[in-house]
């Protein structure tokens, strides 16, 4: 067993599970936002391009990629 | 008081309960790092009583602090004492920070370690960015522009400012610098748990002083949300489960879908005292009603989403209801 167990229960964002929570929250550009939103008025609802560039919060993957995109690389939200 | 009185809309009273909410569970878990650490160590215990105290008291503390006690916590789970005694001399010799929001440049003569530290805390070991010094010149416009937007902010939306000025403490202005990915990706602004009261902003940006307003109001929000839910978080969800929101393409955690939820209800918020404005300029007009027409549907299908697959905290359910009935009141 270890010397020094914490139980990250008690610390601030500490999970039972282990784990912190805490991923950052990595946001896209405004102006992309709002570029998309002026493309969306003639672009059906569902349009990957939009889709990676109206994100309000970070996510792990890039902003401004349109179609193939970057894969998100880990949970972060 | 109404829902939206209670949990939604932003003062500087929401604030000061804010800070004072996270303060506590920040002390409690500092308190308990000190616990663990006092058998194997020596520190000024009657300091740290004072520090927990002053903490305590809601005192607006710099980000250095909050990142320097999940070092601590970092260095505990790895046995390195040596590192958790230097770091605890540091916590302890923390003052309270200043009032108002300062913009530093990342790596600049007048940017010390220990904004390094905290910068930290906005990579990943896999994120996309390592961020660097920016170039001066763009960093001085964008600081320009920031600064500018603060001001634009205690303008048409004074309760908002001031419940900003009492969670964010720094902006730092960085250059991303890509290390994973296939295509460019490309980043405005960061936000972490564990760099409390800093926001990391693309110091490359071409985002306006309007632009800037939105940027703030977004970053400001997520700083909300890990105020109001430190410990509880918003939903019980595991981070590895993840849903397609409607508002992007990859399929994200539920934390995430929450957070983009509560910080579109904000940018509307903000975008609507924007626009009833007295001073507000045509461009400015035009600019919030685009957003705001835009953006309640995209709330809407993301909140649908969260009551399909969320399992909410007590206090992420009171936020998004808040949430909710703001939206619902403006249509």
């Amino acid at each position: 067993m270890s010397a020094l167990k914490l139980d990250l229960d008690r610390t601030l964002g500490g999970g039972s599970d282990g784990r912190q929570t805490g991923a950052p929250m990595r946001s896209p550009a405004p102006k992309i936002l709002l570029n998309k939103m002026a493309a969306s008025d003639q672009a059906p609802k569902v349009d990957v391009d939009m889709g990676k560039t109206v994100g309000t919060s970070a996510s792990g993957s890039a902003t401004g990629t349109a179609k193939a995109g970057i894969a998100p690389k880990s949970p972060k939200t | 008081m109404t829902l939206e009185e209670k949990f939604f809309n932003p003062s500087a009273a929401s604030g000061s309960a804010l800070r004072a909410h996270f303060n506590n569970g920040f002390a409690d878990s500092l308190e308990y790092l000190l616990s663990v650490c006092e058998p194997s160590m020596t520190f000024d215990g009657d300091r740290a009583e004072g520090l927990l105290s002053r903490i305590r008291s809601g005192s607006r503390e710099s980000p250095c602090l909050y990142s320097r006690h999940f070092k601590l916590i970092e260095a505990l789970q790895a046995e390195d004492m040596a590192s958790a005694e230097t770091l605890i001399k540091g916590i302890l010799a923390e003052t309270p920070a200043e009032d108002g929001i300062v913009v530093i440049s990342l790596g600049a003569q007048s940017c010390d370690r220990d904004t390094e530290l905290v910068t930290s805390y906005f990579c990943e070991a896999d994120s996309l960015f390592s961020y660097v010094q920016p170039d001066p010149e763009r960093a001085a416009q964008t600081e320009a522009n920031l600064y500018g937007a603060m001001e634009d902010l205690r303008g048409f939306a004074p309760g908002l400012a001031a419940e900003m000025d009492a969670l964010v403490n720094t902006v730092i202005l960085a250059t991303g610098i890509q290390v994973a990915g296939d295509e460019p990706g490309e980043f405005e602004s960061v936000t972490a748990l564990r760099a409390f009261g800093a926001v990391l902003f693309n110091a490359d940006s071409t985002a306006t002083r309007l632009q800037c307003v939105v940027s703030l109001i977004h970053e400001h929000a997520h700083m909300v949300l890990f105020a109001h839910s430190p410990n509880e978080g918003v939903v019980t969800n595991s981070p590895d489960e993840r849903y397609v929101s409607p508002l992007r393409s990859d399929a994200r955690p539920v934390e995430g879908i929450f957070h983009q939820s509560f910080v579109l209800a904000r940018m509307i918020y903000g975008m609507d005292l924007l626009r009833k404005s007295d001073t507000v300029s045509q461009h400015q007009h035009d600019f919030a009603n685009e957003f705001i027409g835009h953006n309640v549907p995209r709330f809407t299908d993301a909140v649908e989403t969260l009551h399909r697959h969320a399992r909410f905290t007590p206090q992420g359910l009171d936020v998004i209801r808040s949430s909710e009935a703001y939206i619902d009141a403006l249509a």
